[in-house]
């Protein structure tokens, strides 16, 4: 890996980051103001009881409101956070090292005695190092928001949401990365990553949805994600550890493919 | 005794984009303190040679060594002696030149940053401005930098001077010339011919992605041919000299000759002639040029 490379990486995404960190900690501040509100209101949860089961579990609404756990888990860590930080990740791989090959961006560090592959590894390591500040941050904002403002944080753990979420964004942001070594073009890289995603996210979501389906959650990753349970102090470690290694080996094989395309376009 | 290897080394290099585009079986080499011109018309094949020679594409058939060093499979060793200015500049996106240099020379591991200061006082490069907000010839110096900030032995330069105005040029190939003496192999690409005659030791001649002519500058000046136009008195004389001087091409009371090696004959057959005037038009290596590349009929002809 090339540190300066890795440095120089990280320093420039740096703002992005903390721009989204404060978007992420506004919508959080939101929900955690409302959430008291909420629940309180007894008719919200009598129309939630009228719901089909399937339909409640499939969006996580199953526990109700009734905590601020559940409630953030229904609202914002099963969705938009997710799928958000994924986004992040994925826009970030398709842009290094596709993007700026196809800007010819990329010529001058490659002509430099740092290997392709350390180039890919850099790449890999900004890209985690930025997620994981993202992740972190955004719960650590939860976290101070509810003590803010009073809400019980009673049996919340957002460590392992923390761990949970990280091993997921790793393993979605490396199927990025492979997809931009392995297209060198931009759009396509983007476009193969934010599908394997969405489908890996539908198959969930139709998992959830039936019991028939539940076969399903055993082809995507986000079956290994479930707020509500890392919230409550259940992870399925076992499973995350195998995810990071399936995260290491996409890495490896996109680091090998890079160092010997042939580059007609840089 | 050993004879030590040139410092660019191609042997049989063939690239195939398809279609008949590409380079073809090209072998050369450039020693340690020579210049080798390469030169042909848009689409010959110029860059591609060289985007070869950096091991950014992968020869089909074919290798480079530069220094030795395998040009695809050794590409991280090649690097360390290898500045490459590409034709077309890119650059990270930074707030300013000196932002460019200091990364690339810390992914060089370049400490001593002497020669770079040279490079930046002597093409008077301006490192405050942002490489996008900088117009064609500082873009362009920022590039020649950032390519050669580490003294590289072997200069691979792909029409380095577009964008530069006269008094830049000149510069240029003072300090070409300048790294030749120190030894520096260098292979020069461009469409400014007097650069080229002025510094190349050799010049190639690509047309189509092959190799037509390779010889040494001087010799193909001396080929150069002389032109001459001639006014006569009147038809008639200009009439007795065409018939003296088969070669002429006569119109009117005028002639042009050209001619290749000695004069005497041109002098004999004006003899008791009305010559009214005589106008040598020196035939630069530009015109020899000029001849292959109409002939060659540009890309994809
Ligand atoms: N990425 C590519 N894909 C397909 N064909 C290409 C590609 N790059 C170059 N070519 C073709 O290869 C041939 C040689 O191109 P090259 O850029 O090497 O020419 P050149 O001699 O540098 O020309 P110029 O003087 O215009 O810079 C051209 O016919 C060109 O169209
Ligand atoms: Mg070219």
């Amino acid at each position: 890996m090339s540190g300066p490379l890795y440095r120089w990486l990280v320093r420039r995404a740096a703002r992005g980051v903390g721009a989204w960190v404060v978007l992420l900690a506004c919508y959080e501040w939101l929900l955690i103001w409302i959430y008291p509100s909420i629940a309180r209101n007894h008719a919200l949860s009598a129309v939630m009881a009228g719901l089909p089961r399937g339909l409640v579990a499939a969006f996580g609404l199953g526990g109700g409101s009734e905590t601020l756990a559940v409630f953030l888990s229904s609202e914002f860590f099963s969705f938009i956070w997710i799928l958000g930080l994924a986004g992040f990740a994925a826009v970030e791989a398709a842009r290094l090292p596709a993007g700026m090959l196809e800007r010819g961006q990329l010529t001058p560090l490659l002509l430099t005695p740092t290997s392709r592959r350390g180039v890919v590894v850099a790449a890999a390591a900004a890209l985690l190092t930025e997620i994981l500040a993202l992740d972190a941050l955004s719960l650590l904002a939860a976290a101070l928001l509810a003590a803010v403002y009073g809400v019980s944080r009673a049996g919340v753990d957002f460590g392992l949401l923390g761990l949970g979420s990280f091993v997921l964004l790793a393993f979605l942001a490396m199927v990025a990365l492979a997809a931009s070594c392995l297209l060198a073009d931009e759009r396509s890289a983007l476009g193969v990553a934010g599908g394997i995603g969405f489908i890996f996210y539908v198959l969930d979501f139709a998992a959830r949805l039936s019991p028939r389906l539940s076969g399903l959650t055993h082809l995507t990753p986000f079956a290994l994600y479930r707020p509500e349970a890392l919230l409550a102090g259940h992870a399925p470690l076992g499973g995350l550890a195998g995810l990071a290694l399936a995260a290491a080996g996409l890495l490896a094989l996109a680091a090998e493919w890079f160092s010997r395309l042939d580059l007609r376009m840089a | 005794m050993a004879v030590p290897a040139p410092a660019i080394e191609a042997a049989d290099l063939s690239y195939d984009f398809g279609g008949g585009r590409g380079v073809f079986d090209l072998s050369f080499s450039v020693d340690r303190g020579e210049v080798l011109g390469w030169l042909g018309p848009n689409g010959a094949g110029k860059t591609t040679t060289m985007r070869l020679l950096t091991g950014l594409m992968r020869p089909r058939r074919g290798r480079v060594r530069l220094l030795g060093h395998d040009a695809w499979s050794g590409r991280e060793r090649a690097h360390r002696i290898l500045g490459y200015l590409p034709g077309e500049i890119g650059l990270p996106a930074e707030s300013s030149g000196g932002a460019v240099l200091d990364l690339l020379a810390a992914m060089r591991g370049l400490r001593d940053r002497a020669y770079e200061r040279s490079l930046v006082d002597r093409f008077e490069l301006d490192l405050r401005a942002a490489p996008h907000c900088l117009s064609k010839g500082n873009r362009q110096k920022l590039g020649l930098v950032a390519a050669l900030q580490h003294d590289p032995p072997v200069l691979l330069l792909d029409e380095p001077t577009s964008g530069f105005d006269p008094l830049m040029q000149e510069r240029f190939v003072a300090w070409l010339l300048e790294e030749k003496r120190r030894g520096k192999a260098i292979l020069l690409s461009s469409h400014q011919f007097s650069e080229v005659e002025r510094t190349a030791d050799r010049i190639a001649v690509l047309r189509q992605g092959r190799m037509v002519a390779l010889a040494e500058t001087g010799f193909l000046a001396q080929r150069d041919r002389r032109g001459y136009h001639l006014r006569f008195g009147g038809e008639a004389d200009a009439q007795r000299f065409a018939a003296a001087y088969p070669a002429a091409r006569v119109r009117g009371c005028t002639a042009e000759v050209e001619v290749q090696g000695p004069l005497r004959p041109l002098v004999d057959a004006l003899a008791g002639l009305e010559l009214l005037s005589l106008r040598e038009r020196q035939q630069s290596l530009e015109d020899a040029f000029l001849r292959i590349y109409a002939a060659a009929g540009g890309e994809g002809a």
